[in-house]
């Protein structure tokens, strides 16, 4: 049986009291509750992964992520992307990437912990490594953006 | 304070309002929509600020169109800057509520549809910023005191060009001649720019709505948060066509209200606690006659028996004497192909927030319709439409889905059961899966004649289809000749000169709810009609791109199309071994696009989709890097729904309810995409829909030719369909 709690949670360095139903995912805490609506909901079943927030540097899918289990971590979302990852929304926009750019918070959050993991990712790592959904097929981009920013060397996949 | 002066028609059908308020010249635009009448009367505010031009030499630029990532909220403002000769820099890009004032010209409604940003406003845009052009002009011209004729304008300044003149090389800047250029007329067919002189059209200029997009910011229908604001979700019926009966109580602190087709859970808190209640939610629903024939199965073989039974038998297109043909043919070849419905599944679910008071209702939503949404918020409030405000936010995906008013309609009716407060309703995504108006399901033969030289004689085809146009309107569908071209269209309008052509179209009336998905019947009968020609040409005995080019004699877009495509993919050449390729081509919304495909792997193993090349000729571009990706972004969702891409039903109830059944295209599956552009000069063509079509058949027709196997039947890989 849920219940109502009371905590406060670190995002993007700063402190946010949050009091929530104990069950309600961190997505909607950060988007309904503190109003940070960078993080998108596409699915809640952790497929899509528009949702990707990090915690304590970590990727997770916040549609079903536990918000009482991010007490005392830090969180970083879109909205604190840039001090964390600062290279890669330049890349992004370099490479003109987004479209509707539904996708896009989730697959930077994603992109920044695959370049942590793999700072001079290969094809593969990117295959494996960037599973989100883009239903504009932004694809082709994400890579070209994601080796920009890692600074490696591209072959080619779109024609700019 | 204003100093604005009638409206001025400025070109046939573009109406333009000057004034000066708070700061800025304001140019208010009304592309016609409006009653003549309206304009002596309308303030320019009214007529709504299309152009701001501030003394902060800031310039502000309406985009009409709704954004849903294919680029017109750059590409349109663009096209007024280069009128205009702004400093790109300085130009600012707001997104237009719903406005009669801004419908498109093509078609006199405010709406997001049919590839028609660019094509609908591009005269009446160049107009408007030539317009405000030339009121600048002329204030610089009296400031300076010579001739409007010795003055220049370039990158948002005037200068005085003529030489040995006082002021001969002065520069005013268009922030400082705001207020004097609002006190002037608006001049009737202001001189264009020739197209040669272009120096922002035809640029890649990177687009104005990425930067918001990359850090969180920008504002889609689904991140609207207002003072006070709850939360709604819905539980539409499980099946197609049932409604709600006795309707169980929401849990505490939350409330239900009825709507015709479902229940709205209203909560406080969170759009999770609204969702986690309308999931588990008590209702009893009541089946429709037509329920439980919703059916993959049962649907399938209603299709077959109208195919061969089915009446009256519409004909859409008849040319020469295509029966004649097939009797006097050397070879026939005769297949027959289909499609399923498909889901629209843009990643932004439907939803849309409303707040209705007794005397006004002002809606903000991710909508392609504006002038629809409108209508439907009047009828619902019985407010006039001039108390509906509706704020267009950005749309997370679209696909066409987003035309349909569904969504809006229940979040005023909702709004309208607790006046005064905000509510935002958002669809779960299993209620997005499985409330969509779907991609239409098709069944269609075809026969082909070959002469003993191999040439195509003509085709005959017959499709079995339900219809977008009967759905929405069927008294039109009791005269039995006539015919929704949607359903046919792809198959009437192929590239090529056929001596003999009959397209025949039965009506299915089918229960399941279909509207318009990207490129609409192209999507699926450019399918049927591109694999076929590959069959036809392997039994000429002729290679797929030499067959084709044949039949282009009088289509030199599409012969160049095709020439440039031969060259680009490297036709000539064998691929690699393992790989084969297949092309296709295909003419819709004004363009000519042509693909091909290079692939490897097995029907067995799997199909790995290593490369598409896309050409396109949609006349001229606007912003070539955006025309890239729109051609990127259609091969990919192309490639997702011809591989995997399905709604199935079971006794009623659509089966597929999010991304763990059905599949999308991941990073993994995306190919190499290499765009050309040709330059045509054509008649301007659109851009956000053409490149769908050729992918799916020239992707079946490159596993044709690796396989040996040609699949008639779409998805290519059908996924397993969820029991419960």
């Amino acid at each position: 049986m849920s219940e109502t709690r009371t905590y406060s949670l670190n995002v993007n360095g700063t402190t946010y009291p949050v009091t929530a139903d104990s069950e309600t995912p961190l997505l909607w805490v950060l988007r309904d509750l503190i109003g940070l609506t960078g993080t998108k909901y596409g699915c809640g079943i952790e497929q899509c992964y528009a949702c990707s927030v990090m915690v304590d540097g970590q990727v997770e899918h916040a549609c079903v992520f536990d918000a009482t289990s991010a007490i005392g971590k830090k969180i970083t979302t879109i909205e604190g992307l840039s001090t964390v990852a600062p290279k890669l929304q330049q890349a992004w926009i370099d490479e003109q990437v987004p479209q509707c750019g539904y996708c896009q918070s989730g697959m930077l959050i994603a992109a920044a912990g695959l370049l942590k993991e793999h700072p001079q990712p290969a094809d593969s790592d990117i295959d494996s490594g960037l599973p989100n959904i883009c239903a504009c097929g932004t694809y082709p981009r994400i890579r070209k953006a994601v080796k920009r920013a890692a600074g490696v060397a591209t072959t080619s996949t779109v024609s700019r | 304070m204003s100093t604005g002066i009638a409206s001025r028609e400025v070109d046939r059908g573009t109406f333009l309002k000057a004034s000066f308020v708070g700061g800025a010249f304001i140019l208010g635009i009304d592309f016609g929509a409006l009653p003549r009448a309206a304009h002596a009367a309308a303030s320019p505010t009214q007529l709504n600020a299309y152009i701001r031009i501030g003394t902060d030499e800031s310039i502000t630029i309406v985009a009409p169109n709704s954004e849903l990532g294919q680029g017109t909220s750059t590409a349109l403002p663009m096209i007024v800057a280069e009128e205009l000769k702004a400093d790109w820099s300085k130009v600012r890009m707001e997104l237009a509520g719903a406005n009669a004032a801004f419908a498109n010209p093509m078609f006199h409604l405010q709406l997001t549809g049919g590839s028609t940003a660019v094509r609908g406003y591009y005269q009446a845009l160049r107009t408007v910023g030539a317009s405000a052009r030339e009121m600048l002009i002329a204030a610089g011209a009296a400031k300076f005191g010579v001739n409007a004729s010795d003055c220049v304008a370039e990158k948002g300044a005037v200068r005085v060009a003529t030489a040995g003149l006082p002021s001969s090389g002065q520069v005013a800047t268009y922030g400082s001649l705001a207020a004097a250029a609002a006190s002037l007329a608006p001049p009737a067919n202001p001189p264009l720019t020739d197209r040669k002189n272009f120096q922002i059209v035809g640029t890649s200029i990177p687009r104005l709505d990425i930067p918001a997009k990359v850090n969180g910011s920008a504002v889609f229908g689904i991140d609207v948060r207002l003072p006070g604001m709850v939360y709604a979700a819905v539980k539409q019926s499980p099946k197609v066509g049932q409604i709600p009966g006795a309707i169980g109580a929401a849990p505490r602190g939350m409330k239900t209200v009825a709507l015709p087709n479902g229940v709205a859970v209203v909560a406080t808190t969170t759009t999770w606690a609204a969702i986690k209640a309308a999931n588990s939610l008590s209702v009893t629903w009541i089946d429709a006659p037509s329920t439980a024939s919703a059916d993959t199965t049962a649907m399938k073989a209603a299709a077959a028996a109208l195919m061969t039974g089915g009446s009256p038998v519409r004909v859409a297109l008849n040319t020469g004497d295509a029966p004649g043909a097939i009797a006097k043919a050397a070879k026939t070849v005769t297949a027959t192909y289909s499609v399923p419905y498909v889901p629209h599944t843009s990643l932004e679910p439907m939803n849309a927030t409303a707040l209705v008071t007794p005397t006004s209702c002002e809606i903000w939503a991710p909508t392609q319709a504006q002038g629809p949404c409108v209508l439907v918020a009047a009828a619902i409030t019985g407010l006039t439409p001039d108390k509906i405000t509706l704020h267009t936010t950005y749309l997370g995906g679209g696909m066409g889905r987003k035309g349909e008013t569904d969504f809006v309609e229940q979040a005023v009716r909702i709004a309208k059961t607790m006046p005064g407060t905000p509510v935002k309703l958002t669809w779960s995504r299993e209620e997005d899966m499985t409330q969509d108006f779907y991609r239409p399901a098709s069944l269609c033969s075809l026969t082909g004649s070959l002469d003993s030289t191999g040439a195509l004689t003509g085709i005959s085809s017959r499709t079995v289809s339900p219809s977008i146009g009967y759905q929405k309107g069927p008294a039109r569908y009791a005269d039995p000749t006539a015919v929704d071209s949607s359903a046919v269209e792809g198959i009437t309008t192929m590239p090529y000169a056929l001596p003999s052509q009959r397209t025949e179209w039965i009506l299915d009336t089918a229960p399941v709810r279909v509207s318009y998905w990207r490129s609409v019947g192209n999507s699926y009968n450019v399918f049927f009609a591109e694999s076929f020609i590959d069959e036809l040409a392997a039994a000429a005995g002729k290679d797929p791109i030499a067959f084709r080019r044949g039949m282009l004699g009088a289509n030199p877009r599409a012969l160049a199309v095709l020439d440039t495509l031969t060259a680009k993919s490297g036709w000539a050449a064998a691929p690699k071994a393992g790989h084969a390729r297949g092309v296709a081509i295909s003419q819709c919304f004004g363009s000519i696009v042509g693909e091909v495909v290079d692939i490897s792997g097995s029907l067995t193993t799997g199909i790995k989709v290593n490369s598409v090349t896309v050409v396109i000729d949609c006349g001229n571009s606007i912003n070539p890097d955006t025309v890239r990706a729109q051609m990127e972004s259609a091969v990919l969702q192309g490639l997702g729904v011809a591989l995997w891409g399905d709604m199935p039903f079971t006794a009623g109830k659509p089966m597929r309810r999010n991304f763990n059944t059905y599949k999308m295209p991941r990073m993994r599956d995306a190919p190499a995409i290499d765009t050309t552009i040709i330059e045509s000069g054509g008649p301007l063509g659109g851009v956000g829909e053409p490149g769908l079509p050729p992918i799916a058949p020239a992707l079946g027709n490159a596993i044709a030719r690796l396989t040996g196997t040609r699949l008639r039947s779409l998805p290519m890989f059908p996924q397993p369909v969820p029991t419960s």
